[in-house]
């Protein structure tokens, strides 16, 4: 796992610097110390005896809420979503609160499993979601919220729920996207009604799974006519759909379609992608580092980094696969779930597939928070993986 | 039934398949994303490599057309001009070295490099990080260099002739301080747009180069002018040049700013200025009393605002030019420039007088005029040595007698007297629609020894005096218009504005602006009369001073100033003056400085702006 993690993270820093060295602000070289930091957060949590961040996983969440509350209390005029630390650094609050849900959270799934037959299992996982949740969307930061989704999601799978009942369980985030388009809606339902119909859910459970979705798409067609103001309209209309702002996502996308298809089979060469050089994309070293790769080395290139994240992926699957301990177990489902999501969402950005988010691709992303805190996660993993039989 | 979930989570089996479930849906995720990288990669490969080489893709900013801006008679005073910049586009720049030998060979007639070496220089440097953006080399060139540029495209690959629009004032110099001028956007309200892009979220409405109104009407419409830009995806050539416009990509159609109907009368305005020779200093300000539209706003020595849309290098002598001239031709006088009021004071003294009920309007003031006024151990003068004897209000105003009104300043008092200036308006800005205004300045105590009393001077009665006949205060040429407006109207002081209406393209109205009452006078209509009565005396009767701003059909009625000052020989020549006096239409106020009396300069110019006027209302139009 390491060895494909030192692989990734050696192919981020090639592109970044790729991406960079010819500008000013040696951006490439503050990466460096990004990863040396993030290498030494992983040796000195491997220091921590286990057992600490299993007690203290609820108070961690609990104080992870505070910077967010600072956010929104003191930021509320602003999109800034960070704290301006001393030297330079700015922290994101949501990367934080991202590492203590996923320990909180798997510290409930391992003594209390979710089971939608008996609806009371579900209050306290909910509680521990929707806040943080609930925080970071007002930051606003929709799309690290989702990866809140698709972290629990995938832990709820992995503690014993099926598919179908994820599916449910999650319906009303899709109803708020969908309420605005009637026949997409109305599909939904009929997908709904099927599913409870067809597996052996409690009826009564059922009918309020769907309550729950009338409540959350009426909720959210009020709350989008009534409550929103005009200019935060627009920010999520921007969001959903970039080409309403042609000059600034729309071009990015467009030109980092041409950045990867110009790139063909074997790639133009390290230090020789003309797009990237031109500095055509102002995010080339955050967002759209997979398009700096992917120029320089085509599509070879590109499938062996997509398998390598497969790898890894696997990897980290497998700690949680292999320890009996279900703490860890969950933990490990959480960082695969988080980490896949961000692979998938950023590729998927960078050749057009989804809307320009601003979601990092791990491990290769210029920035430092990101970093940290995915290198935390691993962190958190190895040593868990190494001490936690017995926690 | 109850440990169900919590017993699979400690299955191994059941482990192993959530997790190979898990890989495979990411794995057939990936793979999905890997199709359409070989899609994008191979199959429309050699598509995007070209598009990559040529870099033929090219997002071009569509400026808005910017509002124009018409007389109220619909006589366009502000447009836009077609004008072309060269520019270097550095993703297209091959050869710099090359580029720029063959640009420093370009000459004038006279032999002069086109193209500034420095300029050039820079922009290439510059061009080498900053690669998306054409880099203006020549600004507003001349068609005969966009052809010879044109002509040499095949020596000059990167170099382009862009068309841009720029802004010309068909009247030149007149009303070009009302009117204003733009100017480049500055590195630092660029980045105050940033700044409010990260806090709000709001885009940046301006791009580097372009151009914002930076004076006058220009710069307080701004916003209704600027309208917004557009964007669309052109695809360019080898050397830069466009070829067509890329119709899948997303397009913003622009959306042309509004034009504004001003309410100046442009035949007024110019023959407000031809009638001040730009060797003198002053202004003259025409206001409808009935609404505060300003008719007509001249300072003088003017300035051409079509010279901040030349090319910087015309620009900066120009420029130059202006801002080192020491009479200042940059200053709309009419609103910065503070002076004295003078004699043109004593109509408001009258108002006081009256409404301290101290003063009746036939009674005289217990010493008559013999040329002077003995007050403490001082005479204080009257500008008529030779006396006028005792008189009652009506005659001491048309003869301007200095002497009545010390006396009717020492019975009621500054405070009063104050109060009614600022019923006027005098003393506080009267926030016309300009970027730039004076606020005036009344004399009390107080301010006076706030603003004296670090020199060690100290407030006496004898003060008083001087203040009384207007010496001592400031006020600009357009408060004392809008005063005289006041005085004419008797109701209420309106707030000046220099806008009517704001159309739309097609030309429909979408704002109004509404008259606005910024005071209320106190004043009964008996008083009125008697205020407007002195005033037609001065210019209609044999011994008013104002004699030469009589109209032979037209009631005018008006005063004369002759203000001293400390900046030269003779005294700045004011006159203030609205016609027809009982039922208003129109208020002038002129100031000329150091030209003399206020009867023999001023009093004419507002003379030939009121026969223009009614000249043109008897023919009907």
């Amino acid at each position: 796992m390491l060895v494909t993690l030192g692989l990734i993270m050696l192919i981020g820093l090639s592109a970044v610097y790729s991406a960079s060295w010819d500008q000013p602000g040696q951006k490439w070289l503050k990466q460096c110390l990004y990863v040396v930091l993030g290498v030494i957060a992983i040796g000195a949590i491997f220091l921590v005896p286990p057992k600490v961040f299993y007690a203290m996983a609820y108070p961690a969440w609990i104080v992870s809420l505070f910077p967010l509350l600072y956010i929104i209390i003191f930021k509320a005029n602003s999109v800034e979503r960070w704290i301006a630390l001393p030297g330079g650094f700015n922290l994101q609050p949501s990367e934080l609160t991202k590492v203590a849900l996923l320990l909180a959270m798997a510290r409930l799934l391992s003594f209390q499993p979710i089971q939608i037959a008996r609806p009371k299992t579900l209050i306290a996982p909910a509680a521990l979601f929707f806040f943080p949740f609930i925080l970071v969307l007002n930051e606003p930061n929709l799309s690290t919220a989702l990866s809140f989704v698709a972290m629990t999601g995938v832990m709820a799978y992995w503690s014993g729920l099926s598919l179908r009942e994820i599916f449910l369980l999650a319906s009303p985030v899709l109803s708020v996207a969908l309420s605005f388009h009637n026949l997409a809606w109305a599909g939904l339902f009929i997908v709904l009604i099927l599913i409870v119909g067809l597996s052996r859910i409690n009826l009564k459970i059922g009918a309020l799974i769907l309550l729950i979705n009338i409540i959350a798409g009426f909720g959210a067609i009020f709350v989008w006519n009534k409550v929103l103001y005009e200019h935060q309209r627009d920010r999520i209309l921007t969001f959903s759909s970039p080409q309403r702002d042609p000059l600034g996502a729309g071009y990015q996308v467009l030109q980092s379609k041409v950045a990867i298809g110009s790139g063909q089979l074997v790639g133009k060469g390290y230090l020789n992608g003309t797009q990237t050089n031109l500095s055509f994309l102002p995010e080339e070293h955050t967002d759209f580092i997979f398009s700096v790769w992917a120029e320089q080395f085509g599509f070879l290139g590109c499938i062996a980094l997509l398998a390598l994240y497969l790898y890894l992926l696997h990897r980290i699957l497998r700690t949680g696969m292999d320890i009996r301990n279900r703490f860890v177990s969950l933990v490990g489902a959480g960082v695969a779930g988080i980490l896949g999501f961000h692979i998938i969402v950023n590729v998927s950005m960078t050749i057009g597939m989804m809307p320009v988010t601003g979601l990092p691709l791990p491990f290769m992303s210029y920035g430092g928070s990101f970093l940290i805190s995915c290198l935390m996660m691993i962190g958190l993993l190895i040593n868990l993986r190494a001490h936690g039989h017995n926690l | 039934m109850r440990n169900d979930n919590a017993a699979r989570l400690d299955d191994p089996f059941y482990r192993k398949q959530v997790s190979r479930n898990i890989l495979i849906i990411f794995g057939c995720m990936l793979l999905g994303l890997s199709g359409r990288l070989f899609y994008l990669q191979i199959i429309k490969g050699s598509y995007h490599q070209k598009l990559s080489e040529q870099n033929s893709m090219r997002l071009q900013i569509v400026h808005a057309t910017r509002g124009l801006m018409y007389d109220r008679n619909g006589a366009l005073i502000a447009r836009n001009r077609p004008s072309y910049q060269v520019a270097i586009l550095p993703t297209q720049l091959k050869e710099p070295k090359q580029v720029f030998a063959n640009l420093m060979r370009f000459q004038d007639s006279s032999g002069n490099r086109l193209f500034d070496s420095a300029l050039v220089t820079w922009s290439l440097e510059r061009g080498r990080w900053k690669k998306f953006q054409p880099l203006v080399i020549l600004e507003d060139a001349s068609p005969e260099v966009v052809a010879m540029v044109e002509e040499h495209q095949l020596d000059l690959p990167g170099v382009v002739t862009v068309m841009d629009s720029r802004r010309s004032y068909p009247f030149g110099y007149n009303a070009a301080h009302v009117l204003g001028y733009m100017d480049e956007i500055k590195e630092d309200e660029l980045d105050a747009f940033t700044d409010r892009k990260e806090r709000t979220g709001d885009s940046i409405p301006y791009q580097k180069g372009d151009r914002i109104g930076r004076k006058g009407l220009e710069k307080t419409y701004e916003p209704y002018f600027r309208g917004r830009d557009g964007v669309r995806y052109i695809k360019v050539n080898a050397f830069g040049k466009e070829m067509e416009v890329i119709k899948e990509m997303p397009q913003v159609q622009p959306v042309a700013g509004y034009n504004l109907v001003t309410t100046l009368d442009m035949r007024l305005q110019c023959l407000a200025e031809s009638l001040m020779a730009d060797t003198l200093r002053g202004a003259v300000v025409a206001i409808d009393p009935r609404n505060g539209e300003v008719l007509a706003m001249a300072s003088s020595p003017r300035m051409d605002g079509n010279i901040f849309s030349l090319s910087r290098e015309k620009r900066s002598k120009e420029w130059a030019k202006l801002a080192l001239d020491p009479a200042m031709p940059l200053n709309n006088r009419a609103t910065v420039g503070g002076y004295e009021p003078g004699s043109t004071w004593k109509a408001l003294m009258n108002v006081a007088a009256l409404q301290s009920g101290k003063v009746t309007p036939t009674e005289h003031m217990p010493k008559g005029c013999t040329g002077g006024y003995r007050f403490g151990n001082r005479t204080w003068r009257c500008w008529d040595p030779k006396g006028h004897g005792s008189l009652g209000m009506i005659d001491a105003f048309t003869q301007s007698c200095d002497v009545y009104y010390y006396q009717v300043g020492l019975e009621i008092g500054m405070d009063i007297i104050n109060r009614v200036a600022r019923e006027f308006g005098l003393g506080t800005a009267t926030g016309i629609d300009l970027d730039d205004e004076r606020s005036g300045m009344l004399v009390d105590s107080a301010s006076y020894m706030r603003r004296f009393g670090k020199r060690g001077w100290t407030w006496s009665r004898g003060l008083v005096l001087n203040l009384s006949i207007g010496q001592g205060q400031i006020a600009t040429p357009l408060q004392l218009a809008n005063y005289c407006a006041g005085l004419a109207n008797g109701k209420v002081v309106y707030r000046p504005h220099l806008v009517k209406e704001v159309r739309d393209r097609a030309g429909k109205t979408v704002q109004t602006f509404q008259p606005q009452v910024i005071q209320q006078l106190d004043m009964t209509p008996e008083q009125h009369d008697i205020v407007l009565k002195a005033m037609e005396a001065v210019v209609n009767s044999p011994k008013g001073t104002g004699g030469r701003a009589r109209l032979p059909d037209v009631i005018v009625g008006g005063k004369t100033g002759s203000a001293e000052n400390p900046h030269g020989e003779k005294t700045h020549a004011l006159f203030i003056g609205a016609a027809p006096l009982y039922q208003p239409e129109i208020a002038i106020a002129v100031v000329l400085e150091n030209v003399g009396h206020g009867g023999s300069i001023a009093a004419p110019i507002a003379g030939a702006i009121f026969r223009e006027y009614f000249k043109r209302k008897m023919a009907g139009t």
